[in-house]
């Protein structure tokens, strides 16, 4: 064993600490601040207004996260035209994934 | 729009949809080996973490607290990579070379073990909702401790968890996905390798993503029957 590749490396393992901490810091809010609209319009009275967001929250729910972040890597250059960068298209993903179950939460709260 | 041209085709055309079908299988055949894991220590970790004496519930707690604060994947890192490196170097050659399906057990044993202390933590919640009165009453008809949890405390607890095991068990669907990084080829992973060989990732990942939520659906459904089938009249009552 050689645990000494830890410290060698600790530039580049930090590095990806921070980066976790980027994607996280804009998936929570993102998805905070999507998920909340999402949970309000799942309350709504009106049938044009809570089913799409039923099945948005339902089609993100019963989806692996990993499959979501592929498939927006994939549909992000049919839609827009061109390649929009792993990054942002990850951060894309979060935020979609999370909203659907910050959705559920916001709705159970109320 | 960018000039994509789309080709479903590569859904079924020989020899992806052969793959696509494998990688279907595989992600039962993992899950439901996975919740079968994940129940029995779920099960028993979350009996323990409610035990009378200290020194179990210690126990019960590491396990949860240790495990669920751990992403899964890097737990399937772990037992993947990093296990095998610290056995001897002719077992951890013999482990990748010679035992089939190594990835796929240990992917399995992964998942459950991560779901165990999910499941865990939902089971200790049931048993925490069921009144003292409970115990008492069972206590009093001359049941031994074990006895009280076998045929009295646990199977009511089971009833009220049902919920949120249902949730617990499209998840492990849903990470049953993570074992394509360690060359698992289930549902996304052949999905993923479609598109290495044709370049068609969109189609094969929407198709993928169709059948999770054809699993997630059948799944709510099929729970759903269970919970009225053996629900325990008057004590807790699926509505609608």
């Amino acid at each position: 064993m050689d645990w000494t590749v830890i410290p060698r490396n600790i530039n580049f393992l930090f590095g990806g600490l921070v980066l976790t901490f980027e994607l996280a810091f804009f998936a929570i809010s993102g998805g905070f601040l999507f998920g909340i609209i999402m949970g309000l319009c799942r309350v709504s009275s009106k049938k044009w207004i809570y089913a799409p967001a039923t099945f948005y929250v339902n089609f993100f729910r019963s989806l692996p996260l990993i499959l979501v972040i592929f498939w927006f890597y994939f549909v992000t250059p049919v839609i827009i035209g061109r390649p929009l960068g792993d990054f942002l298209s990850a951060i894309i993903a979060f935020i979609a994934f999370e909203a659907a179950i910050f959705a559920e939460i916001v709705r159970a709260g109320i | 729009m960018l000039n994509y041209t789309f080709d479903w085709s590569v859904l079924w055309r020989n020899p992806y949809g052969q793959w696509l079908l494998d990688g279907i299988l595989t992600t039962i055949q993992l899950s439901l080996l996975a919740w079968v894991i994940a129940l029995v220590i779920g099960v028993t970790v979350g009996t323990l973490r409610m035990f009378p004496r200290r020194s179990v519930r210690i126990i019960g707690t590491t396990y949860v607290e240790i495990i669920r604060n751990i992403p899964i994947l890097v737990q399937l890192f772990f037992w993947y990579f990093a296990l095998p490196a610290l056995l001897p170097r002719h077992i951890e050659l013999w482990l990748y070379k010679n035992v089939s399906k190594f990835p796929f057990w240990i992917a399995a044993l992964a998942l459950g073990i991560y779901t165990a202390s999910r499941v865990a933590e939902h089971i200790r919640a049931g048993l925490s909702s069921i009144s003292k009165d409970q115990y008492q009453a069972a206590y009093s008809t001359g049941l031994s401790t074990f006895q009280v949890y076998r045929y009295v405390i646990i199977p009511y607890a089971i009833r009220i968890v049902i919920p949120p095991l249902t949730t617990e068990f499209v998840t492990v669907f849903k990470n049953s996905a993570l074992a394509m990084t360690i060359t698992v080829m289930e549902t996304t992973g052949a999905a993923y390798l479609i598109d290495s060989y044709t370049f068609h990732g969109l189609e094969t990942t929407t198709g993928a993503c169709l059948v999770y939520i054809a699993i997630s659906i059948s799944i709510a459904i099929f729970m759903g029957w269970m919970e009225k089938r053996i629900s325990i009249p008057g004590l807790i009552v699926r509505k609608g």
